[in-house]
């Protein structure tokens, strides 16, 4: 009989809390301090590149005297904690006010606690308005699992000027199911590999780093061993130290290729790059059981037995500032401060060759709706506001002007002298590149950010043009049929490939060993499942689409 | 009555040699435990500039105050925060101990038809947990407990884990004999409790009532997943916070490369920060850890003497 | 001894010296239902292919879809096996050295000594496993660690990569987890001790027996009971592996995996890019269901050998 009620109970409960709607209202974030500033934007130039929006197009009028009633949305992003949060948000919500009559309480919190906090919340059914993905919020499970509202409508009515700034094969990447579950960010989004290398060890070194062909880190091993004799002749209090750092990725610094996965046990070659012989850009295969991977690998150890990278970069905390290291690998820096590092090197930017994008670059961050959001249409006039208008974007990344930053006699930005972001230290308000909230290019910055007349944003659209496309630009991959077995792999890409990567074996022949066991492994494991899975779904896919 | 007892301790001391044996290897882990928090200390007070040369060492270059600079920084939140995580431990512990010590009771009384089953009932909980969604849809969704105090006093109210101590401790000390000659006595239940079981598990009590303050204490999760109001923030919360930015780096190594992965990187916490948070979480329980002591009368001295 | 028992079912519900232990039972009984037995609803998640919008009630069933990718794995039978090894380790290794440090502790002659060890036993409970993580790499570290430290000097090259070397994690392993979590449990054991009557300790040593002997038959033996209900107790998470020592403590090291992974580990890693909720939900409850059956084996077990040491 206990067990009855007990039963009834539960039955009785959940469906009160399912019928209990998205009526939550969350409480605004920080604290709420006045600040009566007027709603000036920063007066320097904008972009004329293409596909950008000065305007805020596609917005059913404006203004709290336009008819609008008011509605007010929650807003969660994953940039980190700063001191004047609140403050920033009330100055947002003035403007937005005014604009479309809307009030945003935004919850900026830390990467950890947005993994530990928002899927939960995502899975409970929690209204949570607009929604940062990424940080543990994965797009396509959570838009499988149904958590966000479908944008196409909301796009062709409210977020023209949104639907505008990406192609329309971008937008495909983020379909799942056929609709459109979020707002990619427009930023650099393809893989732009840098060298950032000290001026002033070059120059003493006699190295000519501009004639240095580049296409990625994996070509240039005598260069640098000899690199490291010299450095340790000319600098021998450097000596024992690395002379490159921590390269994290095995991709996009070492391989250009297409990707499917979180790791690399299902690629594709991109036409133009080619980095492995043997495949064309339409077969499907598995990068750790190629040649190449293994002479990467070896090269890896062989250099770090060398002494050009470090065994382990945690014994060397300081590397990147004292000036000991001749280069350090980037991604996504168009436009560098001469300064990158500190005061005590130049530092000058090489962009390598290959520059290519592929889909999974664009859904590893972006903004979605809530599924159960109370007003869908205004969430999206908002997301409109923020990727178009370029006061809202510039306010979101540098804070309030007269508070955070100053506009000097030439009509450039500066924080020195600002009230409350003069130290470094212990930034007010300051979110570079503030990715989540959105539309990066039209951000107006201080010239030590991105360069005279903002050319680090021109620079990204020029690249997020020009890059290299996969064959497949649009097609995302439908894992259910063989999640089991990505989970096996993944494990097993886990036990091997971070060890391999780091080059952390005494021999060569260890190596060898490891790489033959990591495949023999992936083997075990059905890997040849998966790829005949993507093979087949690409083929569907070119199918339909040519 | 006190003569006798004080003539008994010198018949029943431990010999010399076996006490010095004893000594020396309960020495020799007491080392082994507080050294290690001796290195954590340490290294809150060394300069950042001391760990990049030399790494972790009890002999630091430099002393420093950077690690505790930002802590006092947060001066007003941190306060805020040991009070409210102080309150709801005190308060969580006390309401819990009264709630799981009736239970305890009322399954540990032999011949109660409802024991096993209620024992049961218990039982499963700790085996079976529908998980962190199902349990934050019942706590925000349902019942509101979300960014309240609530949230910390209510849900672990109850631990089987504790509840089946206290039992087993109701159980082992209090002799059978004495609840029959009360029940022959005329006494209910109520009256056996509180006159009897109560005065007399204090060791078990205590014991309880330890792990249930170290475990409020220590728990950073809830404050993380349910509050948002600065207020209500705990101190494990506050300090983990500001520690996982480190975390995300370790498990997401790809991001450092990038600008934002840069700035990240510069801004995440020092060593020194670190352990000194971890010191800011550990002193007040070695404070409070020597109250509870005194209900843990060691070995032969139960019920004569008492240092 | 037994209650007065009812002579019909019927009337035991309503015998008035049971009142007060229904009235005392109750708060716990609401909480327990509400907070635990509630939430316990959503384990049919484990069956389901969850959807946000229809709920934990609308979703579809999907059958036992969701523990495949468990044993889908050439490593099921490695993270199974070191899961249930380094519990029964810890158990055991726990339990005998906490008993061994609560007696000890009790017969010190002096109590200030006493109380003094105790206190510092309990520090270790209050790290963190990142910090523990640290205090190991003090040690491991291949550049600046201890160990490779004292080797240089003894002259060898001291530059060992204890992360690639799967042989003296075990150990390493048990060791850490009983340098944190002998204190708490010492506390246990030393207020069962404290709980023993003077008299039988008087008794004996009128009769003439050792320390040792008293510890022996008197101690001992009154240990038996929470002893037994630990063990007991520990069967049920004998499939879970405590996540902070096994990820942290270990960097994580692949290299290690043969031997460090556990069923958590695994999970956490094999979702972190698929993140289902049906699937995590369905790993614990196969950890959980796992956990139920010991149980029940050693309760049993243990009912054949001192039926009073039972649990049940």
């Amino acid at each position: 009989m206990k067990k009855k009620l007990i039963a009834l109970l539960c039955m009785a409960a959940m469906s009160v809390s399912m019928l209990a709607g998205c009526g939550e209202k969350e409480e605004g974030g920080g604290s709420s301090e006045q600040t009566g500033q007027s709603s000036d934007s920063g007066s320097k130039a904008e972009e004329s590149a293409e596909g950008q929006d000065g305007s805020a197009e596609g917005q059913d009028g404006a203004g709290e005297g336009s008819g609008l009633e008011y509605a007010e949305l929650d807003w969660y992003l994953d940039l980190g904690e700063r001191p004047d949060m609140g403050m920033v948000n009330d100055a947002l919500n003035e403007y937005l006010i005014e604009k479309i009559n809307t009030k945003v309480n935004m919850h900026i919190m830390g990467a950890e606690d947005y993994s530990a906090k928002v899927p939960t919340k995502l899975s409970a059914g929690e209204n949570l308005g607009l929604v940062t993905i990424g940080s543990g919020v994965n797009y396509t499970v959570q838009a499988k699992q149904g958590a966000f509202y479908p944008m196409d409508e909301l796009l062709e009515t409210y977020g023209v000027g949104i639907r505008g700034l990406f192609s329309d094969d971008v937008w495909d990447t983020m379909r799942i199911d056929g609709k459109i579950y979020a707002i990619p960010i427009l930023k650099d989004n393809c893989y732009i590999m840098n060298m950032i290398y000290n001026e002033e060890m070059a120059q003493a070194l006699e190295l000519d780093m501009e004639n240095l062909e580049y296409k990625n880190w994996r070509q240039n091993e005598e260069f640098f061993t000899n690199a490291l004799a010299l450095r340790d002749e000319k600098f021998p209090e450097h000596k024992g130290k690395p002379l490159l750092n921590d390269i994290t990725m095995e991709v996009p610094f070492y391989f250009g290729l297409e990707t499917f996965l979180d790791n690399y046990v299902a690629v594709c070659n991109i036409d133009g790059i080619n980095d492995v012989a043997g495949y064309d850009s339409n077969t499907v295969f598995n990068l750790y059981a190629t040649d190449e991977y293994r002479e990467f690998c070896r090269m890896k150890q062989r250099m770090v037995a060398g002494g050009v990278y470090a065994y382990d970069f945690s014994n060397f905390p300081d590397s990147m500032y004292d000036g000991s290291l001749l280069a350090t690998s980037g991604w996504g820096f168009t436009y560098i401060n001469e300064h990158l590092y500190g005061d005590k090197f130049t530092t000058r930017l090489k962009v390598a060759e290959n520059v290519w994008t592929d889909t999974n670059n664009y859904i590893g961050g972006g903004t979605a709706i809530s599924v159960n959001c109370e007003n869908p249409e205004r969430a999206m006039m908002v997301m409109e506001l923020v990727n178009t208008d370029p006061y809202v974007a510039t306010l979101l990344r540098f804070g309030i002007e007269g508070e955070h930053y100053l506009i000097d006699g030439d009509g450039n930005m500066t924080f020195d002298g600002s009230p409350r972001n003069s130290d470094p230290a212990n930034r007010g308000y300051q979110y570079w590149y503030g990715a989540s909230f959105g539309n990066l290019t039209i951000v107006d910055a201080p010239e030590s950010f991105t360069g005279p007349d903002n050319i680090m944003l021109q620079r990204i659209v020029e690249y997020n043009n020009s890059a290299l496309l996969p064959a497949h630009m649009g097609f995302v991959l439908d894992t259910s049929s063989i999640s089991n077995e990505i989970a096996a792999c993944s494990n097993v890409v886990a036990e091997y490939s971070d060890t391999l990567r780091k080059g952390q074996y005494d021999t060569p022949e260890a190596v060898d060993a490891a790489i033959d066991q990591f495949n023999e492994k992936l083997k075990a494991n059905n890997v040849d499942k998966i790829l005949e899975e993507v093979q087949a779904q690409i083929d569907a896919w070119n199918a339909a689409n040519k | 009555m006190k003569d006798k007892t004080y003539r008994k301790k010198e018949l029943n001391q431990l010999s010399m040699k076996w006490n010095i044996v004893f000594s020396m290897i309960l020495c020799v882990v007491a080392l082994a435990m507080v050294l290690p928090l001796a290195l954590v200390v340490i290294i809150s007070f060394s300069s950042e500039s001391s760990i990049a040369h030399i790494g972790y060492s009890f002999f630091p270059e430099e002393l420093s105050l950077e690690g505790y600079r930002y802590l006092i920084k947060m001066g007003d939140q941190l306060f805020r925060s040991y009070g409210i995580t102080i309150f709801y431990t005190v308060a969580g512990t006390a309401l819990s101990m009264a709630v799981m010590s009736m239970f305890a009771y009322v399954i540990s009384v032999r011949g109660f038809w409802l024991n096993r089953p209620l024992t049961w009932f218990l039982f499963f909980t700790m085996l079976f947990s529908g998980g962190l969604v199902p349990s934050y849809i019942v706590n925000v969704k349902y019942l509101h407990l979300g960014d309240s105090i609530w949230i910390f006093l209510l849900p672990g109210l109850v631990s089987a884990y504790n509840v089946i101590i206290l039992r087993t401790f109701i159980r082992t000390t209090i002799p059978e004999a004495l609840f029959d000659a009360a029940r022959i006595d005329g006494a209910g239940h109520f009256t056996i409790f509180f006159r009897i079981v109560m005065p007399l598990f204090k060791a078990g009590l205590a014991t309880v009532a330890l792990f249930n303050v170290v475990g409020r204490w220590n728990d950073w999760f809830t404050g993380m997943l349910y509050v948002e109001n600065p207020n209500l923030i705990p101190l494990q919360t506050l300090l983990t916070k500001l520690q996982n930015s480190v975390e995300y780096l370790k498990k997401n190594s790809a991001v450092l490369n990038t600008p934002d992965g840069l700035q990240l990187a510069r801004s995440a916490p020092s060593i020194s920060l670190r352990m000194a948070c971890t010191v800011a979480v550990i002193l007040p329980m070695l404070f409070a850890y020597p109250f509870f002591q005194r209900f843990f009368v060691n070995g032969l001295t139960v019920g004569s003497i008492k240092e | 001894m037994k209650e007065n028992v009812g002579k019909t079912g019927k009337r035991r519900l309503l015998r008035r010296t049971d009142i007060p232990l229904y009235i005392m039972a109750a708060p716990a009984v609401i909480v327990l239902l509400v907070f635990c037995y509630l939430p316990m609803a959503g384990l049919i998640m484990a069956f389901q292919d969850y959807n946000v919008v229809k709920g934990i009630l609308g979703s579809e069933l999907v059958g036992l879809k969701n523990f495949e990718f468990l044993f889908s794995t050439t490593d099921a039978f490695v993270i199974t096996r070191n899961t249930v090894l380094y519990n029964l380790a810890f158990i055991v290794v726990n339990l005998i050295l906490s008993v061994a440090l609560a007696l000890m502790l009790s017969e010190l002659r002096s109590r200030r000594m006493a109380k003094t060890f105790q206190t510092i036993y309990m520090v270790p409970y209050f790290l963190s496993w990142a910090v523990v993580a640290i205090l190991v790499s003090a040690f491991l570290d291949r550049a600046n660690g201890f160990v490779n430290q004292m080797i240089r000097s003894g002259g060898g090259d001291g530059l060992i990569n204890w992360y690639q070397r799967p042989e003296i994690w075990p150990f390493l392993l048990v060791f850490v987890n009983a340098w944190k979590g002998i204190g708490y449990q010492t506390v246990l054991y030393l207020a069962v001790i404290s709980g023993i009557s003077g008299d039988y300790y008087e008794a004996a040593t009128l009769d003439g027996a050792s320390r040792f002997q008293q510890a022996r038959y008197i101690t001992i033996p009154h240990l038996r009971y929470i002893i037994s209900i630990s063990l007991i107790m520990s069967m049920g998470s004998i499939f879970r592996g405590d996540f902070g020592l096994f990820y942290n403590v270990t960097n994580n090291s692949g290299a290690l995996y043969p031997v460090t992974d556990v069923i958590d580990t695994y999970i956490y890693r094999g979702l972190m890019s698929m993140s289902n909720i049906g699937m995590s939900t369905a790993a614990g409850l196969y950890q959980s269901v796992v956990g139920f059956v010991l149980v029940l084996a050693a309760n049993k077990v243990v009912t054949k050998i001192d039926p009073d040491s039972a649990m049940f």
